[in-house]
């Protein structure tokens, strides 16, 4: 017997998961939560930590749900609500530290980044990080805010943003450079 | 250009990554969703504002005014007035004491059962308290011409009064006693106005133990309230 599919598009999904229709929400969750996840373990370490922090943003997405508009992406929204879920998480753990500094104008990186390299070990490198350096890395880096929009987010300077970015890239580079020699060589891209 | 090519690379690394979370996660989550769905927060707050309120109005209306009738109320009666009411109801003791003999007497003299001891005593009266009133106050003391009398002799005549009433009381029989419960009975018949309404006999004294338990309860609150005022002052806590 076929299969038939309840839900064509993401926009009735939504709209039925949001009237609290708990198959829609299944189907939200099935769809999104591997890359959900994958953006949660980017900030936290470990991954039942990160799995928790997953399922409290889901929890946020569900319950928040009619308040979404049709004005940016879904899981751009999404993406949006589990990085702060992890902020959140990371700040009640008390881990990240931010130390005011002073940035450096025009500081020169050359990273040894070799395609080899896998997210998985990308992502070891970026968990070595402090938890400071590693929040402002991750959100400038990969979540694509701006310096103001991170300092409002942890509370924290857009000086002592830039400075965490730096430090963050610097850390990354004698990292990269480290185990370049070690393992890959020397490699630049 | 090396950091953004870098930062680039990371992203689209970390961007494509997905990591399958654990079969149980849904479960937790539709465990938690359900929760949220039967308790919602606000729902709690109303719940606990609403008991508040009511508990406020229940207090309110129970205590209610509750500093007006407290106290209770002191009237000032005339001084002279219980001298004179002791006047009017001792002479029936007298009557009773200086008509015993009579009594005897008369109870020898075989009593009619229509005229039991009660008319007896109706009888005696006007005669034996002029006779215990002259033997007492050894003059001319009666209502009528009481209020023209100094106050002093009014005084000493009670005086009198009394230590005769003291001296025969002892003897008192039961079946003046008796007498005196049915005369009494006899004149709360007759009396049509004198009326016990039990609801409002039972309105007052309810009202009464009222009282006393919300002065009770507002001991022990005030009591409370200046201990922890102390506690604050003292940062005994």
């Amino acid at each position: 017997m076929k299969v038939i599919q309840l839900f064509k598009n993401d926009a009735l999904l939504i709209k039925r998961a949001a009237a609290g229709n708990r198959q829609a929400q299944r189907k939200i969750y099935e769809k999104h939560s591997a890359k959900m996840l994958s953006i949660c373990r980017q900030y936290v370490k470990d991954l039942h930590h990160a799995e928790e922090v997953m399922l409290n943003g889901f929890f946020k997405v569900f319950t928040h749900l009619k308040d979404f508009r049709d004005e940016g992406s879904f899981e751009g929204w999404m993406r949006q609500i589990m990085v702060r879920e992890s902020i959140s998480f990371l700040r009640t753990d008390k881990r990240s530290m931010f130390a005011e500094d002073e940035v450096p104008e025009n500081a020169d990186f050359s990273y040894c980044f070799t395609s080899e390299f896998n997210a998985a070990h990308i992502q070891k490198v970026i968990d070595s990080l402090p938890e400071g350096y590693k929040m402002v890395f991750l959100m400038y880096a990969v979540e694509g805010y701006k310096h103001h929009e991170i300092a409002k987010m942890l509370n924290i300077t857009e000086g002592t943003s830039k400075s965490q970015l730096f430090k963050a890239r610097k850390m990354l580079q004698e990292k990269l450079e480290q185990e370049n020699k070690t393992e890959y060589g020397t490699g630049k891209i | 250009m090396e950091p953004e090519r870098f930062e680039n690379n990371v992203k689209k690394l970390l961007e494509g990554r997905e990591i399958q979370p654990s079969a149980a996660g849904w479960e937790k989550l539709e465990q938690r969703l359900e929760q949220g769905r039967k308790k919602p927060t606000y729902l709690l707050w109303i719940t606990a504002v609403a008991a508040v309120a009511a508990l406020f109005f229940v207090l309110g209306t129970f205590f209610d005014s509750p500093f007006t009738s407290e106290a209770p109320q002191v009237v000032e009666e005339n001084s002279a007035l219980p001298v004179l009411q002791e006047k009017t109801s001792e002479p029936e003791v007298i009557q009773i004491a200086a008509s015993e003999e009579n009594e005897k007497v008369e109870e020898e003299e075989k009593p009619s059962a229509e005229r039991p001891v009660k008319n007896a005593i109706f009888e005696a009266p006007v005669a034996s308290v002029s006779e215990a009133e002259s033997e007492v106050a050894s003059g001319n003391f009666s209502e009528a011409t009481e209020e023209k009398k100094p106050l002093k002799e009014i005084q000493s005549a009670e005086d009198n009064v009394e230590v005769a009433v003291n001296e025969n009381r002892a003897a008192v029989s039961d079946n003046e006693v008796e007498a005196l419960l049915l005369l009494a009975t006899a004149e709360l018949k007759a009396d049509t106005t004198f009326t016990v309404n039990s609801k409002d006999l039972l309105y007052q004294v309810e009202y009464e133990l009222e009282q006393s338990f919300r002065q009770k309860v507002f001991e022990v609150v005030k009591e409370g309230i200046s201990r922890a005022k102390t506690a604050v002052a003292n940062r005994d806590f």
